[in-house]
């Protein structure tokens, strides 16, 4: 399903990555193809939320570039970069009482100047925004009332309000049930297909994201270990060297999709 | 909108009787008389209302006014609804001014010390801000770092009265206390002058603090320059609480509450917040002053203390209004 021959749309080049004194990512050279569905895997604290802010450009690289569409994100001003990169982080939170609306409104803040007032294609952006999340009909609620499935549904049409042709997705879904994770993650690869959006996202569930992404890039320790399409990146090997765990893949017969299965002693 | 009706209507309301009672009652009649110019009016309430009374309601509405923005501003640059002006240092720095100049220099309290006060408060707030920095600032740091210089400043300000003429730190007492007993129309055009800076200022990033209302990390990844907007919200707090300190004293409370009574009658949204809160925390001081200097007549309670009785109540109502919603 994925074409590699696609142009890249994201490029890290040598790009060192971190926090003041500690880097997180050292002299990582990759490639996001353009209008694909890519899913970063790792352990906690493998710097893959770190990559993703780099890709922002919430962190500047200490060394080495990030690139969009071969420009050098550094070069764009803070709105026209939020123009074509969404970034929705993890762990959000919205003020008590503020209605879903309001919310998603604020995703248009990168098309709006000071004195500008509101024009009607924020308005389309919106309503577009709250359909293709299945939101519409919680526009009117407070933010207090709704359940962690919808609010995660609405900071993800705030996100798409801005209306950017790449979408940075941090863990878009803890929190859901199952119904509400395949959501996501279907509506991720709708907006790939349908839209041409470059979707990142950090997941958590190697099923779930062999099932629906179009390339995996595994991360261990801030270096890439393994990338590409599932069945190539999903092998016993990686993922042993990556989650330290040890897993049987066995293949999905309708899509052809790795699934790991844990190794259990036969006596436990 | 009917309860933003309803404290307009109770705003207006107020303004009236607080021109109306005191040590001379006046007549709603004569009050029109003199405030429309009318030949009708008497001299002796053309001269209550008119040199006495009308600045001095004036004055505790802009002061109101002006701690009310501060504090939403505060409470949304903190990110804290505990917050308050008071947070950022302005009362201290102010206190410890005043304290330096009417102790250790015994200079009258005259228009001078309110500019050094509101100089004072500047500096102080400014300081905070600087000593916070550190590669960005956060919330928890300017807070934390708040508390500590102001408790310095504050504790510098009594060591300075522990030496001082008694009767020179009595004044300076007095003139903390939070009064606005001595309005003129002098300090009201100064005061008028910062408040429609903070207003107009407060009104141009309203939106922005919306969107800084989701986190620091959802407004950069927006597009927002957040260390940028943070100074300018810090600069429109200290103006607008230092001026209105500076005018009237420590007045404590209104800037704690009035935003909360603002986001309770309109929402969050900034842009409809910042009239509500101005004429919430505006009516607020005038009601305390009108109970501060009628209630015990004719000993005359300071504004501050007052502030605090009336408004914890009516805080009390509204949260217990609200519990069901």
């Amino acid at each position: 399903m994925s074409d590699q021959s696609a142009l890249p749309i994201l490029e890290t080049r040598a790009a060192s990555i971190g926090y003041g004194a500690r880097l997180i990512l050292r002299d990582l050279d990759f490639s996001i193809p353009e209008a694909s569905f890519t899913v970063l895997l790792g352990p906690n604290g493998c710097g893959k939320s770190t990559l993703l802010r780099a890709l922002a450009g919430l962190i500047r690289p200490q060394q080495g570039t990030v690139l969009i569409n071969g420009r050098s994100i550094s070069t764009f001003p803070r709105k026209e970069l939020a123009q074509r990169i969404g970034l929705l982080s993890q762990n959000q939170s919205a003020p008590e009482g503020m209605r879903v609306r309001d919310l998603v409104r604020q995703g248009r803040y990168p098309y709006r100047t000071l004195f500008g007032r509101w024009t009607k294609e924020d308005d389309e952006a919106c309503e577009e925004a709250l359909a293709v999340t299945d939101t519409a009909h919680l526009a009117g609620e407070k933010f207090d009332t709704l359940s962690g499935g919808q609010r995660q549904r609405a900071w993800i049409a705030m996100t798409l309000a801005q209306r950017t042709s790449v979408l940075l997705l941090d863990e878009p879904t803890t929190f859901l049930d199952l119904s509400h994770q395949i959501d996501t993650l279907r509506l991720a690869r709708k907006l790939v297909r349908e839209r041409g959006v470059t979707v990142v996202a950090v997941l958590h569930d190697l099923n779930q994201a062999a099932r629906y992404a179009d390339n995996l890039v595994l991360l261990k320790h801030g270096a890439i270990i393994s990338e590409g399409p599932p069945a190539d990146v999903l092998t016993p090997e990686t993922v042993k060297r990556v989650f330290d765990v040890d897993v049987t893949i066995l293949i999905e017969p309708q899509t052809k999709a790795p699934i790991c299965v844990p190794v259990e002693d036969a006596d436990l | 909108m009917r309860s933003v009706l309803v404290l307009l209507g109770m705003t207006a309301v107020m303004l009236f009787v607080a021109l109306a009672i005191g040590d001379h009652p006046v007549a709603l009649a004569q009050i029109i008389a003199v405030l429309t110019d009318s030949p009708v009016a008497d001299l002796q309430s053309i001269q209550i209302v008119r040199d006495i009374r009308l600045p001095r309601v004036i004055m505790g509405f802009l002061v109101g006014a002006s701690l009310a923005i501060a504090g939403m501003i505060a409470q949304s640059v903190l990110r804290n609804p505990l917050a308050e002006p008071g947070l950022i240092g302005v009362n201290a720095g102010a206190a410890l001014a005043a304290v330096i100049v009417i102790v250790k220099f015994e200079v009258p309290p005259t228009h001078l010390l309110s500019w050094l006060a509101f100089a004072g408060a500047l500096t102080m707030s400014l300081a905070i801000y600087a000593l916070s920095w550190n590669s960005g600032s956060s919330s928890l740091r300017i807070i934390l770092i708040g508390i500590g210089l102001s408790s310095l400043a504050w504790a510098g300000a009594n060591f300075i009265s522990a030496f001082g003429d008694p009767q020179a730190v009595q004044r300076a007492m007095i003139w903390l206390s939070g009064s606005v007993y001595n309005s003129t129309w002098e300090k009201i055009r100064t005061l008028v002058i910062w408040l429609a800076i903070g207003m107009a200022g407060s009104g141009l990033i309203a939106r922005e603090m919306d969107l800084l209302a989701l986190g620091d990390e959802t407004a950069r990844a927006r597009g927002q320059p957040v260390e940028l907007l943070r100074a300018v919200m810090f600069v429109l707090c200290a103006v607008l609480s230092g001026a209105a300190v500076a005018a009237a004293g420590l007045v404590a409370f209104v800037g704690l509450i009035a935003p909360h009574v603002a986001r309770l009658l309109v929402g969050h949204s900034h842009g409809l917040m910042l009239p509500v809160t101005a004429l919430a925390g505006g009516l607020l001081v005038v009601a305390a002053d009108l109970a501060a200097r009628t209630l015990f007549m004719p000993a005359q309670l300071p504004v501050g203390l007052m502030t605090a009785i009336l408004g914890a109540p009516f805080f009390a109502y509204l949260m217990w209004r609200k519990r069901n919603v």
